[in-house]
């Protein structure tokens, strides 16, 4: 067999011994997907092997604290689970918070099944290696223990390691957080607490990191660790333990035989072969929102449809590494864009990708094919989810007046994307005329759809620093005032007349959402516009060298500042250079003590 | 290639006690997430609090709990363990990864290189010593025990062998037992069947959570594999502080 490791940053495949030892399928993590994967493998008749780098099952679920539900499909092997763990909790004497299940007696439940299923559990293994029978075969893995180093063949291989780090080491395709500065979803650093008299688990945000960057891992968690630091504990407001798990929202995702985005979601493409379900709204975490896509943008913010309940297919091509035999993934690292794994992370479906995948290997070993092979309808029936196929579709409004109507009226999101899937603008321009708020909604439909004619009131909004704010399902912080949503939107519809406007808005600094859509919206027009970079490079370099007043984010669900000046200035300088416009931002960076992360992203920027 | 002067596995107590003084060339690779993890995630309050320590900094380090309010009587709020050593490890610019686990060390023309498991993949690092103060070799351990956080309204914690009050009102551990072959699952479920029956004055603790590693002891604390290359088992001293005083002393076995 051929040893596949990625060493120093290079792949390095030599030729080793096939192992002795051999299973029909190995899981490599045995956290939220790993373990349900293993289960459903072991109850199947393969002889199934899991790999667990921490001493217990569950991951996030047991043992990082998230031992509750945030939307989800109740379906599938792992409700069964926790429907024992519910009658395990009765008279235990384990402490079980209100709406939560126990993670310590789901750590029981999933190790007692998956040993009874005759399932082979090793703990404290840590995968290093992948083992191939050819360049794209992969037919084991090599992991280490404290006693040292072991091996085993394998049918199949589920990567559940949340990273794709088995895709990675055999040197399979990823991609990894967003187009602008390469950031990902924010973490938590989760601990249970003793608060006002009742248990707690804290689930703050902590701020961005890559959990695959040894370097960002350790910087953020010591500081974050160290915030716990107290000038005098006290027994009334005090920790009673820290998780050992780092609860990460968003590490590699594999370039998959199918590639899921959330335009298409949102847009109504038919997904075939879905072999598991998502249903959650598009949960970023992230409120720097300017530094996101346009899909991301024109969904959560100019729609304002951040709350609104999705409900997504997951592909079985979504599981299947491209290029790569013998392996699929279960868990956060699915096939899909940065804009959908922020709704395709929940636990409900994380669970049962991992039912899926053992469903879809069992399958190839037994009928002895590559599971790109085995007919999409046996999985199928094995998996046997009802089919929300054109759910999304229902919350568009069909007919005119009901647009017009949604338009009018202060929660206005649904009537606007509506507006926008329906494609025509000729209904919406008088409502330009009219006073009040509808204006507004009426613009911001017609800057989805690239009418030109919403530039006037999206100038007037973003010059006044309108601070309407409309009504959501949630009224979620990720809600933005009508003058930064139009602040975006002037950008996205590259609009030269506003650089004055815009340029007043970065240097003002009103808040951290109007700084980051007004250099969004100047970057764009700069792009767009030659002959108007050096008065824009002017504005964005005299933004990025003021210190004051500062610039920061709150992290969601904590009250932790997360500084954005750093990050603006590093890609603010990044676009001066391509512009090839001179600047001092280089040197202001160079005396800056930056962080693990911002490093990682000046790196990227090619410095 | 940087060669360092040394290279420590696990932030541990003792680990974090060598690294110390040590300066720039000394670099601490950590498997887990949590600096004095032996402790912390062991749920071992550790004992004998107010033994005699050697070195200055170990006092401070003890004197640092004391004025936090985390180490009373000999009573130590556990959870503070992990806050203060990042803390400490971030303020005197200790070189540390987390997320990387040693996979091997071996002695090349007068160095060690050393091989770790890490998200990035395989990385190598060179260095002049290696000291490990995690590792457990299974034949080696005198003594094996799974602890699980509990907690109560009130304050009335048996004065029982396995029972073990915190800092705080309410706060406590308890230590199971265990035969050095005993598995996670084993353990987790001996722990779940004997806390279904506990005795009635127990009947107002609850298990918070159980912990994350094994409390082992070893035979022996130090055993030399080379010249420049040394095992020192932190989680065999008494508390953390005796682990970080003997780690800064440089002392090889209690």
């Amino acid at each position: 067999m051929i040893r596949s490791v990625i060493s120093g940053g290079k792949l390095v495949r030599t030729v080793c011994d096939d192992p002795r030892e051999e299973f029909d399928i190995i899981v490599a993590g045995g956290g939220t997907a790993g373990a349900i994967a293993a289960l459903a493998a072991a109850s199947r008749g393969m002889r199934t092997l899991v790999l667990e780098k921490s001493c217990a099952c569950g991951g996030i679920g047991t043992g990082g604290l998230v031992s509750n539900y945030y939307y989800g499909i109740r379906h599938g092997t792992h409700t069964e689970i926790d429907e024992s763990v519910r009658e395990r909790e009765r008279n235990s004497g384990y402490l079980v918070r209100p709406n939560c299940f126990s993670p310590e007696l789901k750590k029981i439940e999933l190790e007692q099944r998956i040993l009874r299923a005759g399932g082979v559990i090793r703990f404290e293994a840590v995968a290093d290696a992948v083992l191939m029978r050819d360049d794209s075969a992969v037919g084991g893995l090599s992991w280490h223990e404290a006693d040292g180093p072991h091996s085993a063949r394998c049918r199949y291989v589920i990567d559940a390691t949340a990273d794709a780090q088995i895709v990675f080491l055999a040197g399979g395709a990823f991609r990894f957080g967003r187009d602008s500065d390469g950031l990902a979803q924010t973490y938590t650093l989760n601990y249970s607490r003793l608060r006002n008299g009742g248990r707690q688990i804290n689930y703050g945000d902590g701020g961005y990191v890559n959990p695959s960057d040894s370097g960002e891992v350790t910087d953020e968690i010591l500081h974050q660790s160290a915030l716990l630091l107290k000038e005098r504990f006290t027994p009334e407001d005090r920790i009673d333990f820290l998780s050992d798990h780092f609860c990460v929202r968003e590490g590699r995702r594999i370039v998959g035989e199918a590639n899921l985005t959330l335009h298409d979601v949102i847009h109504g493409v038919k997904i075939p072969e879905a072999v598991a379900w998502e249903r959650s709204n598009c949960d970023t975490h992230n409120l720097d929102l300017g530094f996101e896509d346009d899909t991301m943008m024109l969904w959560c913010v100019a729609a304002m449809q951040w709350g609104r309940v999705l409900h997504i297919p997951v592909p079985r091509g979504a599981l299947i590494p491209k290029g790569l035999h013998g392996i699929l993934v279960a868990g956060r690292m699915l096939a899909v864009d940065h804009d959908l794994s922020q709704a395709v992370r929940m636990k409900d479906c994380m669970q049962f990708t991992g039912e899926a995948a053992a469903v879809m290997a069992s399958l190839a070993v037994r009928m002895r094919r590559d599971v790109r092979d085995v007919p999409y309808e046996r999985i199928a029936a094995e998996l046997a989810w009802q089919d929300f196929s054109g759910e999304n579709e229902k919350i568009l409004l069909k007919h005119q007046h009901e647009i017009v109507e949604g338009l009018r009226s202060p929660s206005p999101g649904r009537a606007i994307w509506s507006a926008y899937r329906r494609g025509e603008s000729g209904y919406l321009e008088p409502l330009l005329r009219e006073s009040g708020a509808v204006r507004a909604h009426a613009a911001f439909a017609l800057a989805l759809l690239r009418h030109p004619d919403c530039l006037g009131v999206l100038r007037e909004l973003a010059e006044r620093r309108d601070a309407t704010l409309a009504e959501t399902p949630r009224n979620e912080p990720h809600r933005q005032e009508y003058g930064a949503i139009a602040a975006y939107l002037l950008g996205f519809l590259h609009d030269k007349t506003s650089v004055g406007i815009l340029s007043g808005i970065l240097r003002e600094r009103r808040s951290a959402t109007y700084a980051v859509n007004a250099w969004n919206a100047l970057t764009r027009i700069g792009e767009d516009a030659p002959e108007l970079r050096p008065v824009i490079g002017e504005v964005l370099e005299a933004s990025a060298l003021a210190d004051s007043p500062p610039l920061f984010i709150r992290c969601f669900g904590s009250d932790r500042p997360l500084g954005i000046l750093n990050r603006m200035r590093i890609l603010t300088a990044a676009k001066l250079d391509r512009w090839g416009i001179p600047h001092g931002i280089h040197a202001v960076l160079d005396r800056t003590e930056l962080t693990a992360v911002e490093k990682g992203i000046r790196k990227r920027c090619g410095r | 290639m940087k060669v360092y002067e040394k290279i420590i596995f696990g932030a541990t107590c003792y680990g974090i006690g060598a690294a110390w003084n040590a300066g720039p060339d000394t670099l601490i690779l950590e498997p887990g997430i949590h600096p004095g993890g032996e402790f912390a995630d062991a749920f071992d309050p550790g004992s004998a609090w107010n033994g005699p320590l050697q070195t200055g900094e170990a006092r401070w380090f003890r004197a640092c709990l004391e004025k936090r309010n985390a180490l009373r009587n000999g009573a130590f709020h556990l959870p503070a363990l992990i806050p203060l050593l990042s803390s400490m490890i971030l303020e005197n610019g200790i070189g540390i990864r987390l997320g990387q686990t040693v996979t091997s060390a071996i002695p090349e023309n007068g160095v060690l290189r050393i091989r770790t498991a890490a998200p990035e993949g395989e990385l190598e690092y060179l260095a002049f010593s290696y000291l490990d103060t995690l590792s457990v070799e299974h034949a080696a351990i005198r003594k094996k025990s799974f602890h699980a956080a509990i907690s109560s309204d009130t304050d009335a914690l048996p004065q029982a062998e396995g029972f073990q009050r915190g800092a705080f009102p309410g706060e406590g551990y308890f230590k199971m037992p265990l035969e050095t072959s005993c598995t996670y699952p084993d353990a987790r479920l001996r722990l779940e069947n004997f806390w279904r029956t506990r005795p009635a004055e127990l009947a107002a603790w609850t298990v918070t959570g159980s912990a994350m590693r094994f409390a082992v002891k070893l035979e022996k604390t130090a055993r030399r594999i080379a010249p420049n290359h040394l095992c020192v088992f932190s989680g065999n001293y008494e508390n953390p502080a005796a682990a970080f005083d003997a780690g800064v002393a440089g002392k090889e076995a209690s």
